[in-house]
């Protein structure tokens, strides 16, 4: 019995550990937020922080819907949101000391698998399945046992490297940082840290997780179209 | 040259024998070999930067969209690098 054999209490990644904190205090700052929307007059103007979470959703919205629109938006809206600002606090952690979650491959993949999905998703309610078949068959009805091989690792592959690119990404930072911090003595290694938190982190990791907004925006409204 | 630099290699090989270290060597060789094809992706991210700033001169008006249009061909064309590096990586780390 090979197969039971395992700690209950092992000590977790620090990477998912860091997921976890991220997923925590999400949680709790969307469910506050949540909970004073609805206690909301709709007749005063909201002032202070929810007038700029209101700021932030209403832009958010306009934004997206150059790119998805009617009922796929009111389907997937929700989903891209939650995306970018799990991604946008989970590329910067590191500001506060915790690794990148996205730095390791688990985290990573699982993002394929959730684009993955989502996709199919939007293939499936928008699409159908006839349809779907029918492309992936391709256009020349002769050509279907040479198209099909191809279209079917096309399915595969654009989550796949939507995925990998997140993780390559933060682990070219965090690598970087690791061997700089290792090589230089801690009081160069504040001075330097500012830079190097600078590029890795704000700069690179927003650009990346709006990049993968913007993938998962695009591929899912060609999803549900083609 | 490659021939030559290969012709050494194997020669080196026979001479030491193919111990641990020799592959461990050979692996961050591969490892700088690999790294190689981030010309491709600089090539590739740099001839988007440069029709982008001449997108923006023609049509300055149209700003944003380009920005975003440019960031997304950018991360896309900047893939077959980050694969060498993620194959470099593993070379080194083996």
């Amino acid at each position: 019995m090979k197969m039971l054999d395992f700690t209950l209490f092992e000590s977790l990644s620090s990477s998912v550990r860091s997921t976890i904190i991220i997923i925590f205090v999400l949680s709790i700052v969307f469910i506050i937020i949540g909970i004073k929307i609805k206690k909301l007059d709709p007749k005063k103007t909201p002032k202070g922080f929810l007038f700029g979470c209101i700021m932030i959703v209403e832009g958010f919205n306009k934004f997206i819907s150059q790119y998805i629109s009617g009922k796929k938006f009111r389907f997937f809206g929700p989903y891209l949101f939650t995306i970018i600002v799990f991604l946008g606090l989970a590329n910067t952690v590191s500001l506060f000391g915790l690794t990148p979650p996205l730095a390791n491959l688990g985290v990573a993949l699982s993002f394929t698998v959730m684009t993955f999905f989502a996709i199919k998703v939007a293939e499936i309610k928008f699409l159908g399945p006839k349809k779907k078949i029918l492309s992936l068959l391709g256009e020349v009805k002769p050509m279907a046992p040479i198209m099909l091989p191809i279209n079917l690792i096309g399915e595969i592959s654009t989550p796949f490297s939507m995925g990998l690119r997140l993780f390559v990404n933060l682990l070219s930072g965090l690598v970087m940082a690791t061997m700089i911090y290792a090589a230089l003595h801690w009081t160069f290694g504040i001075l330097a840290g500012v830079l190097l938190h600078a590029v890795f982190d704000i700069f690179f990791g927003l650009i990346q997780a709006f990049v993968f907004l913007m993938l998962s925006t695009i591929n899912i409204s060609m999803a549900a179209e083609a | 040259m490659l021939e030559t630099i290969l012709g050494s290699v194997l020669r080196f090989g026979q001479e030491i024998g193919y111990t641990y270290e020799y592959a461990q060597g050979m692996a961050y060789l591969g490892a700088g070999i690999a790294v190689i094809a981030g010309i491709g992706a600089g090539i590739g991210q740099g001839y988007a930067a440069g029709k982008a700033a001449e997108a923006v001169g023609r049509q300055p008006e149209a700003q944003g969209k380009i920005l975003v249009t440019t960031l997304v061909t950018q991360a896309v064309a900047e893939t077959t690098g980050l694969y060498a590096l993620l194959v470099a990586l593993i070379l080194i780390g083996k």
